[in-house]
Order: structure tokens, then C-alpha cells, then sequence
């Protein structure tokens, strides 16, 4: 812990003591801690057969702790990490334990002023989102300071200015940035009441970093800019967002001067019972980091938001679509309607039925040049589909004590861009899900889950069974396996086995749980990473407080 | 207007200058040539960590190759296969099958947390991540920037291989002399690495599978070990010749493409204090 780190915890443990005897002087209560912690540890052994490695230090843990203080307009807090060593599929860049997080904010009705750590999104985060996901090991605040401003209603101005945290260190490169937001609804006086609802914004981001590089002219400045606007009248809502960046050379785009740009476009319909949406996307060159030499989800200063379904059925999860910076043009469109209980196609409790259709393909490119990149028809659309869906589920309660989902995928997922397999660059699948509960009491319920997925392409057919048994509000007994019965090697047919327990109470939750892991991508709104295969034991335990 | 207004105002122009437009050329003539005169020089050594499958291997190869060009003998390369990038498909498959790895490898690869990070990878000197007791392990487009500052950085040690061969008994020696510039108080070490270049065998690429691809500066074993001799505290001035021999294995390793590496390296950080390259025949 560096001295400046310790310091700080000095100071909040101060002014919390202080507080709290004030405020005990004084017979009031408006300061309070909060907190949360979670750790989460796996012995793991060697099974070669699925190539699970073997792993040196046997046990692995990955665990934080966040510590948040409230006293009047302050608030304070740290979060501690510890990685002693990284568990598989994390960076192990991350090895070593420390604080991580520390700020100190401000707010009044006027502003909030934050130093030290943040978290801040412009817009939809075309050109900034710093947020932290630690199922991805990601998190990419600014170490530095923010300003927000509420000078009238309606209106909010942003300000950031910091380094980004890159694993237990802050690269020199500085990040600095501003938002405007306007509801004009709430900021013109006499338009309040109107049934049209509009807003805009505006972004302006630019980084910072020397130019260390002695073969190449290096921009030092790069600035990217958004638009956005967002209306609503009545039940239709749209909202879209325009990007632009200067030119970026870095590695993710192999050293090329050409702009950037993103569109990120949505269009939807709400009624009770029903639901529409379609979402469109064009992304081209927009890979923006602080530091123009790393890749992976180190140091991205934007997000760019996917179009496709967050699938979460285990099976659904082996073709896992991830954003492509570089390049990608993509829309979506999904439907919920929901058939009225007494009805036919409702029957006694009420059916709905959700369509989703996906696709994104590359962009259109043209003039390719070593140093300029490319040149791209705007409403062009690339020869090369990445990926595509198409979703059908029924979701029904059959009578007071059970309920089924049906669910039906379709996915076509290039490997070789998504993965970088060349051996077989397209698969094809089909998945089938059937999703049953039934409650035996309030309290106690049993859930089945049977998914079967066929595909001609890479590890071929997989079946999946899943059976699990829950004790409101305490217990939860999980128990599945997964077997690639229709690998063309027999010898690789496996089942990946998984059984866990899980304990709540108070807010704490402890689990423990027995896997044989297959590797593959997780994908949490289209960032990546990849889990190799593992066979261990897991424990976790988190608690809110 | 209120002063919020201004505030932003001010600030938005500020910002929105902050924006270096480049326009071509884009390339300059950039980099540390070598020194010249006859005092110690500073090498430096380039690990890249790679493998045959791993698809965004090659633009790290063409990265170290054009580097190598440019810094010639004085930026020493060796390609560490490893991690299941390098794994080989089993015998009978049409590509990918022949084995690059070796247990030198795989330590290098584990001992400094390179395995289990996305390939390609590279280290530079084995430089410590500034603030931390961690090798800064580094994407391709970072090497650049870390070699040049090296290159220029005082020598406090130099190295002199004198390689010999015994085809007899297909045995490699290697003659080590060391000359210390400035006292190295945390204790070194001397390794003594060979590689091999111009294997040609698969190698996937962002354009497809490769079957005629140039692998270079393949590490393929050490005369001592990973970390190798420890030498313990030397002194400026000192002198030291060490010897060492090793078998030239594997049996397919041709000895005409074969350089000896010798790495001296603080006992503490682990960072480089100088490196050379030599041939072996």
C-alpha cells in the first residue's frame, strides 16, 4: 500500500469517527457506511483430456471489498482487490492485492465534484463509458476528477479529466472530457407538459499520449466527438447517437490514420401486453484507448453497445457474439406480445411470445491502404456476416404451481473472426430449450432446464441437462451436465459436470459448487473474455452490509 | 450567461483543440542506429511469446522483424513459443503439428505471467511494470517505444560469446566473457540461450493458414537453465569467462541456423543488464 493510499484510509476512518460522535452529540443519523465483499476461490487439478492446465499454486483467488461512507453531502470510499494469484481466465496481469479505488464526493443541488475514482458514461458511450465488470476483469476508471452541473433543470454538464486505471497501475496518458445533456421538456418553460419529450447531448473526448514511437508520426491528441438525441411521443420512443474520431493510429487498427465513426440507433413501441424494438449499428474504427499499444479490454475510453440478445441459456452461451471495434454494421429488431389470460392462445394464465432477429456483418471497404486504412459507403454493408439470430420463445404459466419456456435459437457465428479459428471458419446451430418450474409450496420449487444444440461444425452436438432444487429463501441445490455428444472425435465426447450449493441469508450469499469447465468466450453487452477449461472446486462467498 | 456557462464554454474550446490532425508522411526516420567507437554498447533483448495457432502472432513477428532491421545486432529476438498458442495437433493432422515448445520456454512464459494472456505478447529487457515487482509484459505496438530508451541508456556490462561446435559428438560450447562497467550490487546471472531461425512450417495468419511460413530466432534450449549461473555481486572492472556446453537438441535443430543468446540479468528485478547474439558455425 502506497503511502499517499494509506493516507487516505487514515482520513476516512477520521472523519467517519469524527461523524459519527457529532452526529451522536446531536442526536441525528444522516451518515451511514455501506459496504461489499466478495471473494471467490478455485482449487483446480490437472484433466488433460479436456486440456484444464495444471495450475502451480493449486488454489486461486480472485476477491474485493468496497467500503462507501455517507455523511451529508459527502461521501467517501475505497475498494480493496486482491488476486493472490488470478484465477484462470483473468489477466494475470491482475496478480497482487492493493487498494484499487478511492474518491471523495461532493454534491449539491448546483454540482457533484468527485476526486480521486470514477465511473462516468457520456451518452451511450460511444466516445466514454468507464465502468467496472469484474466477470471480465475489466475496469477502466479514471483516476482524477469530476464535475457535474445542474445549473437549471434540464440541463447537465460534465467534466472528467484523469488517468485510467490499467490493472494495479495508472499509465501517464490522461484522459479528459465533456457532456452536455438538454431535456428540453424540463428546460423550456412552457413545453413541460408537451406529449413530445426531447433531448440532446453532445460529447467531446480527447486523449492524450506521447508520441514514443521514433518510426511514425504520432497524433498525441485525439479527440472524438458525439451527438445524440432522443424523443418520445407517447408510446414510440427513438434515440440515436453519431461518433467521430480523429485519426487513431494504434495496434488494434495496425498503425492506420483513417477517422472513425459510429451510429448507434433505436426505435421502440411500448403498450402493455406488447413490445418493439429495432436497434441499428454501424461502427468503423473505433477501437479508442488511452494507450494506443494494448488491446484486449485494457484501457478502452468508449463502449460500443451491441444489437444482439444477451443470451444466458448455458448452451446459448457457446457462440457468444463480441463487439468489432474495427468495423461492423448490424441491426436487430425483437417483439413481445403477451396473449391475455382467458384467452385461446393465452389460456388460463396468460401467454407471451418473444421474436428477436440479429445480424452484423462487416462494413463495406474499399481503397485498402497500409497507411490510411479504408474507405467505406456509409450505408454500405460488407460482404462477410459475423454473426446472426434468431430467437422464438414461449413463455406460459400452465397453472398456479408451474410455468414452461420454450425456447428455439438459430445462430450463424464466424469463427474466424470472432475466435481467430481458421479451421472452420462458419458454424451453423440450432438450439432447443425447454425450461420448466414447479413450486411444490411458496417456498419451495424445482426447476428443469433441457437444451439440446446441433450443429455440423466445430465440437458438433451438445446436450444439456439441468436440475435445480430451491428452498426460499435460504437454499439453492444446482446440479447440470453438459456433454458434447456429438463431438466427431469420440475420444472428445465429454460431459462437463457442475454441481453447486448455495446458501443466503442477511444479504450474504456462500456457495460452493464442483465444475469440470469447458473453455469458451463470456461475453457481458458484447466485451469478451476468454475461460479456458478447468476442473476444481469453487467457493464463494459475498456479503452486502 | 452564468459563470457555469463560461466555465464550459472555456473548456469545450480548450478540448475541442486538443486534436492532432497528422497528414503524411506518417513514417520518419526514427530509432537509435547503432553506437559507434569501440566502448560497451547496450543491447537489448526482445522475448516475443508466441505460437503457431494464434492468428495475430504474425503482425508481432513483422513488428520484431522491422525493428530488427532497423536496430540490426544490437536488438536481440527470441520467439517463445508457448501456452496452448503453441500447442501442436495431434500426429496425424494436416498442419499445426510439429512441437515448438520447450521447457525454457514454458518457464520463461510462467515465471512472468505471460501464460494465460492473450498472444502475442512481448518483453522488453524483462523491464519491471513501473510501480510494481511485475515484468511490464507488453502488447507489439508497446516494443518500440521501450527499446529505443534501452538502446540509449549506459552499458553496465558487457558480454563476448566465443561459440564452438562438435559435430563428432553433436555437442555446442560456449565461451562466456564478461566485462563489469559499474559495480552490480544486486548480484546477476549469466544464461546462455540458443535459437533457431528459418523453420519453415504452419503458422495462422489474419489472412488464412500458412504452410510455408518463416519462423525466426525460435528459442530452443538453454546451456544453463532459465535464470541461469548465479554470479553473485560483481564489481566495476571485473572480469569473468565462464564455459558451458550443451547437447544440440532437439534432433531436427540445424546447426547452421543456430544462435547462441547470452542474457546477464539483475538477481533481484530480473530486468536485463545486457545482452548478445551470436552464431553458432
Amino acid at each position: 500500500m502506497t503511502l499517499r493510499q494509506s493516507v487516505f484510509i487514515i482520513s476516512l476512518l477520521a472523519i467517519s469517527i469524527n461523524a459519527q460522535q457529532s452526529y451522536a452529540q446531536q442526536g441525528l443519523n444522516t451518515s451511514n457506511f455501506s459496504g461489499y465483499f466478495e471473494a471467490n476461490g478455485q482449487y483446480y487439478k490437472a484433466d488433460s483430456a479436456i486440456d484444464a492446465p495444471e495450475v502451480r499454486e493449486k488454489w486461486l483467488n480472485n476477491g474485493f471489498m468496497v467500503l462507501n461512507y455517507n455523511y451529508g453531502n459527502l461521501s467517501a470510499g475505497i475498494r480493496y482487490e486482491s488476486y493472490l494469484n488470478t484465477l484462470l481466465g483473468f489477466d494475470p496481469s491482475y496478480k497482487g492485492n492493493g487498494i484499487t479505488n478511492r474518491y471523495v464526493t461532493y454534491t449539491s443541488d448546483l454540482l457533484t465534484v468527485t476526486a480521486g475514482n470514477f465511473y462516468e458514461q457520456f451518452g451511450s458511450g460511444l466516445v466514454f463509458r468507464s465502468y467496472w465488470e469484474p466477470n471480465l476483469g475489466l475496469d477502466n476508471s479514471l483516476d482524477g476528477l469530476k464535475i457535474v452541473l445542474r445549473p437549471r433543470a434540464g440541463i447537465t454538464l460534465k467534466g472528467v479529466i484523469g488517468r485510467q486505471r490499467d490493472f494495479f497501475t495508472y499509465p501517464e496518458n490522461i484522459v479528459r472530457g465533456i457532456d452536455g445533456d438538454f431535456q428540453l421538456n424540463d428546460a423550456i418553460p412552457g413545453f413541460e407538459n408537451s406529449k413530445l419529450r426531447i433531448g440532446v447531448g453532445g460529447s467531446f473526448v480527447s486523449k492524450f499520449q506521447k508520441d514514443d514511437k521514433p518510426s511514425l508520426k504520432l497524433p498525441e491528441n485525439v479527440g472524438a466527438y458525439a451527438g445524440r438525441l432522443n424523443m418520445q411521443y407517447g408510446k414510440i420512443a427513438f434515440d440515436a447517437e453519431y461518433a467521430y474520431k480523429i485519426n487513431d493510429p494504434s495496434q488494434a487498427n495496425l498503425f492506420t490514420y483513417n477517422t472513425g465513426e459510429a451510429l448507434f440507433t433505436n426505435l421502440t413501441y411500448t403498450q402493455k401486453g406488447l413490445g418493439i424494438r429495432f436497434s441499428g449499428k454501424r461502427v468503423s474504427n473505433m477501437d479508442f484507448r488511452s494507450d494506443r499499444s494494448v488491446t484486449g479490454t485494457r484501457l478502452q475510453i468508449n463502449y460500443l453497445p451491441a444489437v444482439n440478445r444477451q443470451q444466458t441459456y448455458r448452451l446459448a452461451t457457446l457462440y457468444p457474439f463480441a463487439t468489432q471495434s474495427l468495423g461492423e454494421m448490424g441491426g436487430s429488431s425483437e417483439i413481445y406480445y403477451s396473449f391475455k389470460p382467458n384467452s385461446t392462445l393465452g389460456g388460463q394464465y396468460g401467454t407471451t411470445i418473444m421474436m428477436n432477429y440479429a445480424a452484423v456483418s462487416d462494413i463495406d471497404r474499399k481503397n485498402l491502404d497500409d497507411t490510411l486504412g479504408y474507405t467505406s459507403d456509409f450505408f454500405a454493408v460488407g460482404d462477410d456476416r459475423y454473426y446472426q439470430e434468431v430467437t422464438f420463445e414461449v413463455n406460459k404459466k400452465i397453472s398456479k404451481k408451474s410455468k414452461v419456456i420454450v425456447s428455439y435459437l438459430y445462430q450463424i457465428y464466424d469463427r474466424e473472426k470472432l475466435e481467430g479459428k481458421t479451421d472452420e471458419r462458419q458454424v451453423t446451430s440450432h438450439l432447443g430449450v425447454i425450461e420448466y418450474t414447479y413450486k411444490f409450496t411458496s417456498k419451495k420449487s424445482i426447476r428443469f432446464d433441457i437444451e439440446h444444440l446441433a450443429t455440423e461444425q466445430d465440437r458438433g452436438n451438445w446436450a444439456m441437462f439441468l436440475v435445480e432444487f430451491s428452498m426460499a429463501p435460504h437454499w439453492t441445490l444446482t446440479a447440470f451436465d453438459e456433454w458434447n455428444y456429438g463431438n466427431k472425435d469420440s475420444d472428445k465426447q465429454f460431459h462437463y459436470y457442475n454441481g453447486s450449493i448455495n446458501y443466503v441469508k442477511d444479504g450474504t450469499r456462500l456457495s460452493v459448487s464442483y465444475a469440470r469447465q469447458r473453455a469458451g468466450l463470456l461475453c457481458v453487452g458484447g466485451v469478451c473474455r476468454f475461460v479456458p477449461a478447468s476442473n476444481g472446486i469453487s467457493f464463494t462467498v459475498s456479503s452486502r452490509f | 450567461m452564468k459563470l457555469s456557462h463560461y466555465i464550459f464554454s472555456i473548456l469545450a474550446l480548450l478540448f475541442i483543440s486538443s486534436c492532432d490532425k497528422i497528414e503524411g508522411p506518417y513514417g520518419q526516420s526514427g530509432g537509435t542506429g547503432p553506437v559507434g567507437g569501440d566502448s560497451i554498447v547496450q543491447n537489448v533483448l526482445l522475448e516475443d511469446f508466441t505460437g503457431h495457432t494464434c492468428v495475430a502472432c504474425p503482425n508481432a513477428h513483422r513488428e520484431a522483424s522491422r525493428l530488427h532491421d532497423n536496430y540490426k545486432e544490437r536488438l536481440v529476438i527470441l520467439a517463445v513459443h508457448a501456452d496452448f498458442w503453441a500447442t501442436p495437433y495431434p500426429v496425424g493432422a494436416p498442419k499445426f503439428t510439429y512441437d515448438f515448445r520447450n521447457p525454457i520456454a514454458t518457464q520463461i512464459a510462467t515465471d512472468f505471467n505471460v501464460i494465460g494472456q492473450p498472444f502475442p505478447k512481448g518483453m522488453v529487457n524483462r523491464m519491471l511494470n513501473p510501480g510494481t515487482t511485475n515484468q511490464l509484459v507488453l502488447d507489439w505496438a508497446g516494443w518500440e517505444s521501450k527499446v529505443d530508451p534501452w538502446l540509449n541508456s549506459l552499458a553496465k556490462a558487457g558480454i563476448e560469446i566465443t561459440p564452438s561446435y562438435n559435430a563428432g559428438n553433436n555437442m555446442m560450447s560456449a565461451e562466456v566473457k564478461i566485462n563489469v562497467v559499474t559495480d552490480l550490487l544486486d548480484g546477476v546471472s549469466l544464461a546462455v540461450y540458443f535459437s533457431e531461425d528459418s523453420i519453415v512450417k504452419w503458422q495462422k495468419d489474419n489472412a488464412g493458414d500458412i504452410e510455408f511460413y518463416v519462423h525466426n530466432h525460435v528459442l530452443r534450449g538453454s546451456f544453463n537453465g532459465m535464470y541461469g549461473e548465479d554470479l553473485g555481486v560483481l564489481a566495476a572492472g571485473t572480469e569473468i569467462t565462464k564455459t558451458y556446453s550443451v547437447a544440440l537438441l532437439p534432433s531436427d535443430v540445424r546447426v547452421d541456423y543456430v544462435h547462441l543468446v547470452g542474457v546477464l540479468t539483475n538477481n533481484i528485478t530480473k530486468e536485463v543488464i545486457q545482452v548478445i547474439e551470436v552464431k553458432l558455425n
